[in-house]
C-alpha cells in the first residue's frame, strides 16, 4: 500500500513538473512571436528576449529538480533501514546543491531556539540558485535602465516611428509589385453578376447598419436615389467608400477593405440606384448629372442610367 | 533546544483565554461573501456570452457588477478571510487575547457594514470610476476608520504580548497595516460635490499613476502580504514541521516590501505616463521575482519530509496548490511587466487569466486550506468527511485550470488578430471580429467558474456538518507566563532579532521601505512639468460633456472599453493617433482602462455621426451585428441632472480646471443650447426625434467630444 502511494505522489510531481515545463514553454512560445511583433525594433532586443528564455528555462528546470528533491525525500525515508542505500542520482546530487539544505536527518543542526505557538524554524541556507536568480534580476534592471535611459536604447515613441516606417516601406514594395490596382482616378464601375454579388456581400455585412439592409438609408442617406451628397459617379463613390466623409460620420474603408472590394461594394451601390426600396429616406445633396466620357462609361453599363 | 525562556523554573503562568467568536464570525461572513461575490462574478461571466443576461436592468450591467464583484472578492472574501486568519493566528503567536473585544465587535461589524454599503451603492451607479477604488467618498472615509480601528486592536494585542519576539507572520500583519493605510488614504484623496458623487483631485496620467500605485499595491498589500502571514503559520502548524529557513523569511519580507511599491507602472507600459516611470515599473517588477518566490520556496520546503501527509490531509493539499499558484502568478507578473510581452497581453484576457491564478489559486485555495483547519479546532473535533474535501479539491483545482487556459488562449488569439495586417498595409479584422471569435472560450471560462464555485458550496457544507457535529468553544483557555523586564540580549543572536522585540520600530521601518519608492515615482510626476507636455489646444469639458462623462462613469464604460491608444501601427491604423500626456490634464477621474472587451473609444469623437451613437446605444446589435455589448434604453428615459452641473464646475475649478469665474452661472445654459445642437443634428441625420434633456443627448455629446481637441494640430 504505501509503495503504491509513493508512485502516486511520484506520478503527481512528475506531473506538476510537467505542466511547469509547458507553461514555461508556451510563455516562451509567446516571447518568441513577440520578437516578430511590431514593437521589437531593434537585433538588440531579439538578443535580450533570447537571453530571458534562457534564463526562464533555466528557472523551469530548477522547478523541476526541486519537486523531483521532493521525491529523493520521501524515497529516502521510506527506505527501510539496513537496506543499502541507492546511489544517488545527478539529480539528487544537482538538487542537493541547489537548495543548499541540511540533510532532514540532520536539521537539529540549524534548528534555532525561536518558538511560537508551537512553530519552530530552522535557518537554512538560502538556496543558491534563488540567490543567483536575484542577483541576476538586480544586474538585468541596471542594464535595461542603462539601455534605455543613457545609452540610447528605442523608446516607445521613437520605436513607434521607425515600426510606421517599416511597415510603409513593406506596404509599398508589395504594392509595387501588384500591376492590377484599382484607385479613384481609375475605377471603372463593374457590372458582371459574381463582381456584383460580392459587392452586395460586403454591402450587407458593412454598410447596412448606417443605409439600410436595401440602401434606402438611415443613419447615413439613401443609396437609391438620384440625390448624391459627395457625387454619384463610379470614381465619386469609391472615394467616398475609401476616405469616408469624417464630418458627415462617414467612416473610411480604406482601413478594412482592399481597393477591389471597394470597387465590388461601389458598383454594387449604383446597381441598386432607382429600386425605390420601401421606407425610403427623403432626398440629400444634390441630383447628380452624368456627364463626359466617365458618365457614358458607366451609362452603357446596367447601372444607373435607368433613371436618367 | 527548549525556549531558554520558558525553561526558567521560577516563572508564574498567567490564565487569560483565546477569542475565537470573532474568528468564527469572520469565516461566516467570509463564505457568505465569498459565494457572493462568485456569484456576481459568474453572471458577468456568462454576460459575455449571453449579452441579455442583465434582464434588461441597468443596475446588472457588466459595467456596475464587474466592480461589485472585484470590490467582494478582494475586500469581503479575502479580506474577510484575512482577518479570521490573524485574529486567530496572533493571539496565539502573542500568547494573549485580542487587545479590546469592543475593538474586535466594532471592526467586524463595520467591515460588514462597509460591504453592505458597497453592494447597494455600486449597482446603483455610485462610483468614482478607479478600479478597485470604486467606492464613494463616505464608504472610503469608513474604510479608513474601520481599518484604523484593526490597527489598534493589532498594534494593542502585540503590544500586550507574552512573547517576547514577533514571529515572521506578524512582521507581513504589520507591513500589510500599514501599507494599505497609505494606500488607501493617497488613492482616494477626492472631492465631493454631492453625498454620493466626487471628484479624484488627481487628474490624467497623475490619477493613472496613483491609481495604479493603489492598484497594484492592494494586490500586494492586501491580497499578499497578510495571506503570506498567514500562510506562515498554518502551513507549519498543519504539517507539525519546522519552518524551513529563518533567513530567508527575513530578506523575503524585506525585499518583497521594498521592491513591491515600486511596480505599479508596469500597468501602464505603452501609455501616456513618462518612459523612466515605465522602466522603473518593469524592473521592480522583474527583481521582485525572488522575493515572491522566497515566500513560496520557505512555505513548500517547510513541507521536506512530510509529503506523505500532503495526500491525507486537506489543509495542506490546499496550501500547497495555493502555494504554487502564488509561484505561476509571480513569475508570470514580471513577465507580463515586459515591454514585448506587455505590448502582446495588455488590455486582452490573458491579465484576468493572471488575476484568477492569483485569486482562485492562491487566495481562494489559502482561505479554503485555512477554513478546513479552522472549523474543526474551533468545534473540538474532526473534519466531517475528508472524501468531501477532496472532491472540493480536484473540482477547485479543475475550475482553476478551466478558468485559466481558455483565458489565455482568448489573450493571446485576440492580441494576434489586433495586431494582424494584410500585405497591402490593411487590418485583417474588425474589432468585433476578435471578440465574437472568443465567445466559445468565455463560455468554457465560464463552465471553469461553475466547477470553481461547486467546490466552493461542497466546502460549505462540509463545514456546517463540521460545525454541527461539534460544540463551539468560543473561549480557549491557555496560559503563559507575563513578559519579564530583565530580558539580557543572548550572545551571538541573529543581527534582525532586535527588532522583532520592537513592534513599533518594525512598523516605522516597514514604512520607511514601502515610501520610498512612493516619493520617488510620485514626486517627479507631480512637479516636473517635462513629464506632461502641455497641449495648447486641449480645453475643458464643457458642461453637457462633463455630464455626459459622468454617465459615462457611472455605467462603468471603463470596464469594458480603454481611453488609451497606445505607439503602435496597429492601434493607430485602427483607432487614430496615439493618445498624449496632455490630453488628459482634465480627466478627473482619468478613464484609461485595463481591459478592451470593446474597442478603444480615445478617438471616438466625430468617427461616427450622432445618430449611430443614438441607434447603437438603444440596441448595440443594430450598428454592430453580433455585439455583446447590453442596450441602455434608460438613458433614453432618464433627465439630465441639470442642478448638479454648477456644483460640478465649482468642484473641477477647484481641481485646476480653468473654468472662467462665475461660469456656474451660465452652465446650465450652455448645457441646454448644447444639448439643442446635438437633438439637432439628430433630426438632421436620420429625422430622430429626441427631446435634449435625455441623458443619452449628454453621453452623445461626451462621446463625440472624446480625442478631438488635438485633430487638426498635428
Amino acid at each position: 500500500m504505501k509503495d503504491f502511494n509513493r508512485k502516486k505522489l511520484t506520478t503527481t510531481s512528475k506531473k506538476t513538473g510537467l505542466i511547469l515545463g509547458l507553461l514555461l514553454i508556451s510563455s516562451g512560445g509567446a516571447f518568441a512571436q513577440s520578437t516578430l511583433s511590431e514593437t521589437a525594433s531593434s537585433d538588440f532586443f531579439l538578443w535580450l528576449i533570447l537571453c530571458l528564455e534562457i534564463l526562464l528555462i533555466s528557472i523551469g528546470l530548477v522547478l523541476i529538480f526541486v519537486v523531483l528533491r521532493v521525491n529523493t525525500i520521501l524515497f529516502q525515508e521510506e527506505t527501510p533501514e539496513g537496506e543499502p542505500v541507492e546511489e544517488k542520482s545527478i539529480f539528487e546530487i544537482l538538487s542537493e546543491k541547489l537548495t543548499g539544505a541540511v540533510p532532514i536527518e540532520k536539521e537539529d543542526d540549524v534548528l534555532t531556539d525561536h518558538e511560537y505557538d508551537g512553530i519552530r524554524e530552522l535557518d537554512n541556507n538560502l538556496p543558491p540558485w534563488w540567490v543567483g536568480m536575484f542577483y541576476v534580476t538586480i544586474v538585468f534592471s541596471f542594464l535595461y535602465v542603462g539601455y534605455y535611459h543613457f545609452f540610447g536604447g528605442t523608446l516607445q515613441e521613437e520605436a513607434y516611428e521607425n515600426e510606421m516606417a517599416e511597415a510603409k516601406v513593406e506596404v509599398e514594395a508589395y504594392l509595387a509589385q501588384m500591376s492590377d490596382l484599382v484607385d479613384e482616378t481609375n475605377v471603372e464601375t463593374l457590372t458582371d453578376a459574381s463582381a456584383i454579388s460580392s459587392g452586395k456581400t460586403i454591402f450587407q455585412e458593412k454598410c447596412i447598419a448606417c443605409h439600410g439592409a436595401e440602401g434606402q438609408g438611415g443613419i447615413g442617406p439613401n443609396l437609391t436615389d438620384n440625390y448624391w451628397i459627395h457625387g454619384g459617379g463610379i470614381k465619386d463613390v469609391f472615394k467616398t467608400v475609401k476616405y469616408g466623409v469624417a464630418e458627415k460620420g462617414m467612416i473610411p474603408w480604406e482601413a478594412q477593405l482592399s481597393p477591389a472590394q471597394i470597387q465590388e461594394v461601389s458598383s454594387y451601390i449604383l446597381s441598386i440606384v432607382g429600386t425605390n426600396p420601401p421606407n425610403a429616406k427623403e432626398p440629400q445633396g444634390d441630383l447628380y448629372q452624368p456627364e463626359g466620357e466617365e458618365s457614358a462609361d458607366a451609362a452603357t453599363g446596367d447601372t444607373g442610367n435607368s433613371s436618367i | 533546544m527548549k525556549n531558554p525562556e520558558l525553561s526558567k523554573l521560577d516563572v508564574e503562568f498567567e490564565q487569560f483565554s483565546y477569542d475565537n467568536a470573532t474568528v468564527r464570525k469572520f469565516i461566516i461572513a467570509t463564505t457568505i461573501f465569498g459565494i457572493i461575490g462568485m456569484l456576481v462574478g459568474l453572471t458577468a461571466a456568462f454576460q459575455l456570452v449571453f449579452p441579455s443576461l442583465n434582464f434588461g436592468l441597468e443596475y446588472t450591467t457588466f459595467g456596475r457588477i464587474r466592480p461589485l464583484h472585484t470590490n467582494a472578492i478582494i475586500f469581503a472574501f479575502v479580506g474577510n478571510s484575512i482577518y479570521a486568519g490573524i485574529y486567530y493566528s496572533l493571539q496565539r503567536l502573542c500568547k494573549t487575547r485580542m487587545f479590546s473585544d469592543l475593538l474586535s465587535s466594532i471592526h467586524f461589524w463595520g467591515w460588514q457594514s462597509i460591504i453592505l454599503a458597497a453592494a447597494i451603492t455600486l449597482p446603483l451607479g455610485f462610483t468614482t470610476g478607479k478600479e478597485y477604488a470604486e467606492l464613494e467618498w463616505p464608504i472610503d472615509i469608513a474604510i479608513a476608520l474601520i481599518w484604523v480601528v484593526f490597527g489598534i486592536n493589532m498594534i494593542g494585542t502585540i503590544i500586550k504580548r507574552r512573547e517576547r519576539h514577533l514571529y515572521v507572520a506578524i512582521w507581513f500583519y504589520i507591513a500589510t497595516f500599514v501599507t494599505v493605510a497609505v494606500l488607501h488614504i493617497v488613492n482616494s484623496f477626492e472631492l465631493p460635490v454631492s453625498l454620493f458623487k466626487s471628484y479624484s483631485v488627481y487628474a490624467g496620467v497623475q490619477d493613472a499613476l496613483v491609481q495604479w500605485w493603489y492598484g497594484h499595491n492592494a494586490v500586494a498589500f492586501f491580497l499578499t502580504t497578510p495571506v503570506l502571514g498567514l500562510m506562515y503559520y498554518f502551513v507549519p502548524k498543519a504539517a507539525n514541521r519546522p519552518v524551513y529557513s529563518y533567513r530567508l523569511s527575513i530578506i523575503h519580507f524585506w525585499a518583497l516590501i521594498f521592491l513591491y511599491i515600486w511596480a505599479g507602472p508596469h500597468h501602464l507600459l505603452y501609455n501616456s505616463l513618462p518612459d523612466w516611470a515605465q522602466s522603473l515599473g518593469t524592473v521592480f517588477s522583474v527583481m521582485l521575482i525572488a522575493p515572491s518566490w522566497g515566500g513560496m520556496l520557505n512555505g513548500l520546503l517547510t513541507l521536506r519530509g512530510v509529503w506523505d501527509k500532503v495526500r491525507e490531509d486537506a489543509v495542506l493539499k490546499f496550501m500547497v496548490v495555493a502555494l504554487t499558484c502564488y509561484g505561476m502568478a509571480t513569475f508570470e507578473g514580471p513577465m507580463l511587466s515586459l515591454k514585448n510581452f506587455n505590448a502582446i497581453t495588455h488590455f486582452t484576457d490573458w491579465t484576468i487569466a493572471h488575476v484568477h491564478v492569483g485569486g482562485l489559486g492562491w487566495n481562494g485555495f489559502m482561505a479554503f486550506g485555512m477554513m478546513y483547519y479552522l472549523i474543526p479546532k474551533l468545534y473540538g473535533n474532526k473534519l466531517f468527511s475528508m472524501k468531501l474535501a477532496n472532491f472540493h479539491f480536484w473540482i477547485g483545482t479543475l475550475g482553476i485550470i478551466f478558468y485559466a487556459i481558455p483565458m489565455w488562449w482568448a489573450g493571446f488569439t485576440q492580441s494576434s488578430m489586433w495586431k494582424e495586417f494584410t500585405p497591402d498595409g490593411r487590418l485583417t479584422y474588425g474589432f468585433l471580429e476578435t471578440v465574437t471569435q472568443l465567445e466559445p472560450l468565455y463560455a468554457l471560462r465560464a463552465f471553469g467558474g461553475v466547477l470553481y464555485l461547486i467546490g466552493v458550496f461542497v466546502m460549505v457544507y462540509n463545514l456546517i456538518k463540521t460545525a454541527n457535529q461539534g460544540t463551539f468553544i468560543p473561549e480557549e483557555s491557555a496560559s503563559a507566563p507575563a513578559l519579564s523586564n530583565d530580558f539580557q540580549k543572548p550572545k551571538g543572536e541573529h543581527w534582525h532579532r532586535w527588532i522583532e522585540r520592537k513592534p513599533v520600530q518594525m512598523l516605522v521601518w516597514s514604512f520607511i521601505a514601502i515610501i520610498i519608492g512612493t516619493i520617488i515615482e510620485f514626486v517627479p510626476t507631480f512637479v516636473v512639468d517635462s513629464n506632461i507636455p502641455t497641449i495648447a489646444s486641449v480645453r475643458p469639458y464643457t458642461p453637457l460633456e462633463l455630464q455626459g462623462r459622468d454617465i459615462y462613469i457611472k455605467e462603468g464604460c471603463y470596464n469594458c472599453h480603454s481611453q488609451m491608444i497606445r505607439p503602435f501601427r496597429s492601434e493607430t491604423e485602427r483607432y487614430g493617433e496615439y493618445s498624449k500626456a496632455g490630453e488628459f490634464v482634465y480627466d478627473h477621474p482619468f478613464q484609461w482602462g485595463s481591459k478592451r472587451t470593446g474597442p478603444d473609444l480615445h478617438r471616438i469623437g466625430g468617427k461616427y455621426q450622432n445618430s449611430w451613437h443614438y441607434n447603437h446605444m438603444l440596441d448595440p446589435t443594430s450598428t454592430s451585428a453580433g455585439s455583446i455589448m447590453p442596450p441602455y434604453p434608460w438613458l433614453y428615459e432618464r433627465v439630465i441632472d441639470y442642478e448638479s452641473t454648477p456644483a460640478k464646475i465649482s468642484a473641477m475649478r477647484t481641481l485646476g480646471v480653468p473654468y472662467p469665474e462665475g461660469y456656474e452661472d451660465q452652465a446650465i445654459n450652455d448645457l441646454k443650447l448644447q444639448a439643442l445642437e446635438v437633438v439637432d443634428k439628430l433630426k438632421e441625420e436620420s429625422n430622430t426625434v429626441t427631446s435634449p434633456e435625455l441623458e443619452i443627448v449628454a453621453l452623445i455629446a461626451y462621446l463625440q467630444r472624446m480625442g478631438t481637441d488635438i485633430k487638426g494640430t498635428n
